[in-house]
């Protein structure tokens, strides 16, 4: 959605004003405080043919995360480790202006911010997940559908992945006469720590939190942070063409440490299902 | 036909046929059956099919006992521009005589369609005689990126003409074409409180920001 | 093709436990994608597959646009996670196809000449497949059509019949559909009584295809009375209570 065509000028112009006039008395278009993120439902193991799955719904936006393991060779240069893949897709039906075809730079982002996001944490210890090592390990992939959008899809799949990743029972591989044996049996993946994403943005001089996607047409800059269970910073990516004062970001830093927290009490206390 | 469907219709209408119109509360899918038409014409979001006719709609049946047509209360009517809406939106081209707006509310609703609607650059009907057109009055001026509201006159061919030819037609809102500045209304044009720039525009009576951000707000919660 | 395994047991039940007449569970709800202009959710069986419309919209690009009516564009698609082993997201030329056989069993039952030059999108996606899921997606497609408010002669309810163990049976399921004789699946228009889709793998005798598509008609009206029930729930309310106001 580019807003940089000049016969939008003026309405984007407008509608800048307006959600800036807003946030700016403290009170957002859709009622929420400037700190305060949208009501997130989870909703695990939806997938009976994927190895672990999950639902979220943050506000509007809408995701389907899947979890599928097979073996496969290592990553070059990752010998010892087992392979983490992420993908994402923004489905057509999710919003009147997607159209069908291969991802776009946005969609190409957000995969690989909420992969660095679950990969840079360690969440999953791929060291666990090899079977030869050098030629035949665990390969993990997450891939998310996103049904519905309403901004901060960087968080909404985010959740989904990690709740995806809690709901997956790996299946135990056995190297038997040289060959991979799938031996029926299952375990839970080696979970390390909890990442927890936490997308701001800045409008104006006010920084908000878990944006709308009318929020992010006016955004000036984004910021997405990712900590894990002992509160340190494991992922962030700056976005969008606008710039951050230094106490916005140790700001925004702080603020998902703490919103990060409720976040993960949230989901570990989801009934494990499946 | 099966004699007993004709008599459970007669004892309807005579029931009812005092009052023109009766809404009937029993919901209607397409595809139902709704009337033979030896009984009833086909009215709106209704069709016929080998002899009957049916729903075309979610909604429900509307018997018109004088007209003896049937049609369908639709439930969930799309929101396409309909001869007589007001539409807002902005203009996306300028061609000469006319120029054409892509809309973005339709009767203060938000539409995702993505349709346009072609308007007249000048007042006073256009269309007629075509050889007077120079002793007419002087073309309009619009800029692209206007935003402008007009009432759907016709949808001829498909397209949705609007006209912008009453006072709460025209410009809704622009900015300041040299500066990018914000404008006030000042008689028949706008000028820049930035720059003092002034141009003359057909206005809205209601013109200003204020009212688009109004339009935005309902706009959006529907 | 092996059949080594026996896909119908002594007693008549199939390897999920059904007759050979009965429908898997089947839930639609309407409406589930907030951004589209109509939408389903159908669990048919272990299918679970979403189906989203936008539209009549502008056309574009605008060369494709139509002077005389209304095109419609389908877009049939498997998420990754979908399937047994994970599938490549991008599109197999089997999701191609059925795009394509979808779109022209729900053609017939849209009025497209009330919305010329414009276009109507819809999209199919497959969160989890099950066998059928063509006909799940076109049962979900044409009530998602009918939230969408676009004028329509009929519902289109499909629903596929087989025959397993050389017997005829009602709606094949994956094991069935993998080890089973045959599979046909049906589109239908239950009012105008009308065939829009009709696809067949496997080898049937006449007297067995005429039986397989007689009982692939039947499982079509069940399936539209679900569809029914799923429309009137959301722009009725429940229709139990309309009735006894009545």
């Amino acid at each position: 959605m580019s807003s940089s065509k000049r016969s939008t000028i003026i309405v984007e112009h407008l509608r800048k004003q307006q959600m800036w006039d807003a946030i700016s008395k403290g009170k957002r278009l859709d009622g929420r405080n400037l700190n305060e993120t949208r009501l997130i439902e989870i909703e695990q193991d939806i997938i009976k043919k994927a190895n672990g799955s999950a639902k979220v719904k943050l506000g509007n936006s809408e995701v389907v995360a899947g979890v599928k393991v097979e073996t496969g060779e290592p990553f070059e240069g990752l010998e010892n480790k087992g392979a983490l893949i992420l993908s994402a897709e923004v489905l057509p039906t999710a919003s009147p202006y997607i159209e069908p075809g291969p991802p776009d730079e946005e969609t190409v982002e957000l995969a690989r911010v909420v992969d660095r996001g679950i990969r840079e944490s360690s969440m999953i210890d791929l060291d666990k997940l090899v079977l030869v090592p050098g030629k035949i390990v665990y390969t993990i992939f997450v891939d998310c559908s996103i049904i519905n959008t309403d901004g901060n899809l960087f968080d909404a799949t985010s959740y989904a992945v990690v709740s995806a990743l809690i709901s997956s029972k790996l299946p135990i591989f056995e190297i038997q006469d040289g060959r991979v044996v799938d031996t029926g049996n299952s375990q839970d993946p080696p979970i390390t720590t909890i990442p927890i994403s936490i997308t701001t943005v800045r409008i104006g001089d006010v920084v908000i939190l878990d944006p709308t996607a009318e929020e992010e047409a006016c955004m000036d800059a984004r910021i997405t942070i990712a900590t894990n269970s002992n509160g340190h910073y494991t992922a962030i990516q700056k976005g969008s063409t606008g710039a951050f004062t230094i106490e916005q970001i140790k700001k925004a830093a702080e603020i998902a440490r703490i919103k990060g927290e409720e976040i993960r009490t949230k989901l570990k206390e989801l009934p494990k299902t499946g | 036909m099966h004699p007993n469907v004709t008599i459970i219709t007669f004892t309807k209408i005579y029931n009812l046929y005092m009052k023109r119109e009766r809404p009937s509360s029993s919901p209607i899918l397409p595809g139902e059956q709704i009337a033979f038409i030896e009984e009833f014409e086909s009215g709106k979001n209704t069709y016929i099919n080998n002899g009957s006719v049916r729903s075309s709609a979610v909604g429900t049946k509307v018997y018109d006992f004088k007209r003896r047509i049937v049609k369908i209360d639709q439930k969930n009517s799309p929101m396409l521009p309909k001869i007589g809406d007001i539409v807002v939106g902005y203009i996306e081209m300028l061609f000469g005589n006319m120029f054409s707006v892509r809309i973005l509310y339709v009767n203060d609703k938000k539409s995702e369609a993505g349709f346009s609607a072609i308007a007249s650059t000048r007042l006073g009907g256009g269309g007629g005689g075509g050889r007077d057109r120079g002793d007419r009055r002087a073309r309009l001026i619009f800029r692209i990126g206007d935003i402008i509201r007009g009432r759907v006159i016709s949808l001829l061919n498909s397209t949705v003409h609007i006209t912008i030819d009453e006072k709460e037609f025209g410009v809704l809102y622009t900015l300041c074409f040299n500066c990018g500045g914000d404008t006030v209304k000042l008689n028949n044009a706008v000028k820049c409180i930035e720059c003092s720039i002034f141009e003359e525009r057909k206005l809205t009576n209601d013109y200003g920001k204020e009212t688009f951000r109004l339009i935005h707000k309902t706009g959006n919660n529907n | 093709m092996s059949q080594a395994k026996n896909l119908i047991n002594g007693s008549g039940r199939r390897t999920d436990g059904r007759t050979a007449d009965e429908l898997r569970q089947i839930k639609i709800t309407v409406g589930v994608v907030k951004n589209a202009d109509g939408s389903a959710f159908i669990e048919f069986g272990r299918n679970k597959i979403v189906a989203a419309v936008y539209g009549p919209r502008e056309v574009h690009p605008k060369h494709m646009a139509l002077p005389d009516r209304c095109i419609l564009r389908c877009r049939y698609h498997m998420s990754p996670f979908s399937t047994d082993t994970r599938k490549n997201p991008a599109p197999s030329r089997r999701e191609v196809e059925i795009s394509k056989v979808m779109r022209e069993s729900l053609e017939p039952a849209l009025i497209l000449e009330d919305y010329p030059r414009a276009a109507i999108d819809l999209f199919v996606e497959v969160l989890q497949a099950d066998g059928g899921s063509r006909c799940a997606g076109i049962t979900a497609a044409s009530v998602a059509l009918a939230d969408a408010g676009i004028n329509m002669r009929d519902i289109v309810s499909a629903c596929a019949a087989g025959k397993i163990d050389n017997k005829i049976v009602l709606d094949i399921n994956d094991t069935e559909d993998k080890e089973g004789g045959a599979d046909m699946p049906v589109a239908y228009m239950p009012h105008l009584e009308q065939v829009t889709l009709l696809q067949l793998d496997g080898i049937l005798t006449p007297e067995q295809f005429n039986e397989c598509l007689d009982k692939a008609i039947g499982g079509c009206n069940m399936v539209y009375e679900i569809q029914r029930q799923a429309l009137m729930q959301k722009y009725f309310g429940n229709e139990t209570e309309l009735k006894e106001e009545q």
